[in-house]
């Protein structure tokens, strides 16, 4: 089992998922911004979606996440595409979709991750919203952002890695 | 080689709506446009039950393998149970796309597997290799 560091290898397999998963749902190529990596946790977006890190299933514990942040414009955009009708508030459909989005994302990087010794278990996304939000996580540890640009707006893709992956999972 | 054209009866499990739009609308380019939609695994069962009662029974099902209460292995698994469904084509559509479980998916008797998300060029090579043994076979 790999231990989670940041690297070019994690960089190129969330750009693949990203752009596996918009090109065939949504026919839209996003490109990818230069990444920061961060000392402090904190991702801003209005409608996010987030799912557990999790390599050692008998262990319980969390060694980072995975976080895909929106702008409600573009998410109410990109589902426009998928629903044929316009979207001007975050209901349970771009909850829904935040969720799902977040979900075949996850299933890609870990797929590919996985064929080169990682052992990511399948894990189940949260979604978070509300205009302007911060999703702090509490536990120390670097995150890596990346932005991306696409035909409906821009979004964030950001990856968190405890330094302490020993306590037990919460949520 | 049976006739994977003709319009088949489709039924889609999956709990998430954009996944059943999508599916529902790559099926419809497809030329397949009697397709039913099921939120959860006890609804889908209710569905093929029901088709079959009324004799329309689906031709082929596609159906999503995380969904909560009963998943898509536990779906595939009651179908399977019963004599009359053995031979119903079920299609596993999976964001997880290991070996593992493509593996665990054949042994619990999937016809197939479809890893999110779905290219439309894999989707009808899937369906029309499925619908044409069904036609081939019925002929």
């Amino acid at each position: 089992m790999r231990p989670i560091v940041f690297n070019d290898e994690l960089v190129r397999e969330i750009h693949n998922g990203i752009e596996a998963t918009f090109s065939n749902m949504f026919a839209i190529k996003p490109k990818p911004g230069a990444h920061q990596v961060n000392d402090s946790q904190v991702i801003q977006g209005d409608v996010s979606g987030i799912i557990n890190l999790v390599q050692d299933a008998s262990k319980d514990q969390v060694e980072g996440t995975l976080i895909l942040s929106f702008p409600s414009e573009t998410i109410f955009a990109m589902l426009t595409k998928i629903y044929n009708r316009p979207f001007t508030s975050v209901d349970k459909n771009v909850k829904s979709g935040v969720g799902e989005l977040t979900n075949i994302v996850f299933g890609i990087f870990k797929a590919n991750l996985n064929r080169n010794g990682y052992s990511f278990q399948m894990a189940l996304p949260n979604v978070v919203y509300g205009e302007g939000h911060a999703v702090y996580i509490s536990r120390p540890g670097k995150s890596l952002t990346m932005p991306f640009q696409c035909s409906v707006g821009s979004f964030s893709v950001t990856l968190t890695v405890c330094d302490d992956s020993t306590l037990p999972k919460v949520g | 080689m049976g006739d994977a054209s003709k319009p088949a009866r489709i039924l889609i499990v999956d709990d998430f709506e954009i996944v059943r739009i999508m599916l529902r609308n790559a099926l419809a380019n497809l030329g397949h446009t009697d397709v039913d939609e099921a939120e959860d695994g006890k609804v889908a069962l209710q569905k093929i039950q029901a088709a079959e009662m009324d004799a329309k029974p689906y031709a082929l099902v596609f159906c999503d393998w995380n969904m909560p209460q009963m998943t898509g292995i536990e779906v595939l698994e009651a179908v399977r149970r019963n004599p009359h469904y053995a031979k119903l084509p079920i299609v596993m559509v999976t964001a997880e796309a290991e070996q593992k479980q493509v593996v665990q998916a054949l042994r619990s008797g999937a016809t197939d597997y479809i890893v999110k998300p779905i290219a439309p060029e894999i989707l009808e090579k899937k369906v029309n290799k499925i619908l044409s043994k069904i036609n081939g076979s019925a002929a």
